[in-house]
């Protein structure tokens, strides 16, 4: 039994994986920066910098993770034949 | 081909994207399981065609070449380690100080080949005796031999046994080379009065002719042929200056003498010029009173 890997159904993988993460990334810091604004707009004063200090330090855990799973996948699409090969050990 | 199965696709899975924090779990693997559920396909022969899957392919068979290919490496660096570990241990054992061994060591063995030989001997005579004799000091050698690759002691016991091992070997060197010194300088005296005599026969030219033939057939080494041209320059230098080989020996015997070497060989050369140049001067003498003595009688009857 040969199992085979395509690489073009893999590369949209990493592609959709890249693109979505980047799009939550870049969503993430767009969502902060308009809610950042509407708070401080709202509330000038301690809470509303509570508010906002809690939210940054959530788009930040979120952030990293995002921009990590960007670099993974790009990395994966540049060594596209490396990554398949890595998943084929598990089948060969 | 058939369809993927879960499990493998979630192995398969699990090797392309390791990570499994909560964002890989929520996002990536999810989407990624998507795409290799439809990236995997099964093949029933090892030759299956390619083209009904289309487009770039990588097959399991290449990845087990790809392993095939590093165990392979990893054997063969193996391989050359052990190769290596055999060479060296062939250098030992070969070496000029492969039969060398400790004094105590040396000891032992050889009061085990006595003994062997004792019971040997009076079983079976004296060629079974040198059998046994030889294969207890083979017996003593191969543990050695063996210690010396397996065995890896502490460090300060290992140092202090290099040392030893080089103070002795640094002995068997200098008196190689005294017995080296020796036979050589034995070699250079026989070596020399042939020179006179080829001299005395043919010419030069003719005898260097003979050592370049040598020199290029590979018979003789350079160093010999050096060696072979010094003694024809000494003994074509001493011809011209009226200068004997026992002259020569005498020569070399107070150089040596002056420099502090005490070389039997030259010595027995010296006392064997030395009693024949006396046994010629007492011939001489003899045949010179003898000469006289007629010279006297033949006066005595003119007068």
């Amino acid at each position: 039994m040969v199992v085979r890997l395509k690489l073009e159904e893999l590369r949209r993988g990493l592609v959709v994986v890249l693109a979505c993460s980047a799009c939550l990334f870049a969503s993430l810091i767009a969502c902060f920066a308009l809610v950042s604004r509407a708070v401080l707009t709202v509330m000038l004063d301690l809470t509303g910098l509570v508010i906002m200090l809690s939210l940054g330090a959530l788009v930040v855990y979120v952030g990293v993770y995002a921009l990590l799973v960007v670099v993974d996948a790009a990395f994966a699409l540049m060594n596209l034949k490396h990554f398949a090969r890595r998943g084929l050990e598990a089948c060969a | 081909m058939r369809d993927a199965k879960p499990a493998d696709v979630q192995l398969v899975l699990d090797m392309l994207w390791p990570c499994n924090c909560w964002f890989c779990r929520l996002l990536t693997k999810r989407i990624l399981s998507r795409f290799v559920r439809r990236a995997l396909v099964y093949e029933a022969g090892p030759h299956a065609p390619e083209a009904p899957l289309g487009g770039e392919v990588m097959a399991s068979q290449e990845v087990d070449v790809v392993r095939e290919l590093r165990e392979l490496k990893a054997t063969t660096s193996e391989l050359k380690s052990a190769l290596a570990e055999i060479k060296a241990l062939l250098a030992d054992l070969t070496g000029p100080y492969s039969y060398y061994r400790p004094k105590e060591e040396a000891e032992r063995v050889q009061q085990l080949a006595v003994s062997a030989t004792a019971t040997e001997g009076r079983a079976e005579g004296p060629e079974a005796g040198a059998q046994a004799q030889s294969q207890v000091q083979a017996q003593a050698r191969a543990p050695r031999a063996v210690e010396g690759v397996a065995a890896k002691p502490s460090a300060p016991r290992e140092l202090e046994a290099l040392a030893d091992i080089l103070g002795e070997a640094s002995r068997v060197v200098k008196e190689e080379r005294s017995v080296l010194a020796g036979v050589s300088l034995k070699q250079a005296v026989s070596l020399l009065r042939t020179a006179y005599e080829l001299l005395k026969l043919y010419p030069k030219s003719s005898v260097e002719r003979m050592l370049e033939l040598a020199e290029q057939l590979r018979v003789l080494s350079k160093d010999e042929v050096a060696i072979l041209r010094t003694t024809l320059n000494i003994a074509e230098q001493s011809l011209k200056e009226d200068i004997t080989p026992e002259e020569n020996t005498m020569l070399m015997y107070m150089l040596l003498k002056g420099v502090g070497v005490k070389e039997e060989s030259i010595e027995e050369e010296v006392v064997r010029t030395v009693l024949s140049t006396m046994s010629s001067i007492r011939r001489a003498r003899k045949s010179g009173l003898a000469v006289e003595g007629g010279r006297a009688s033949a006066g005595e009857e003119q007068s």
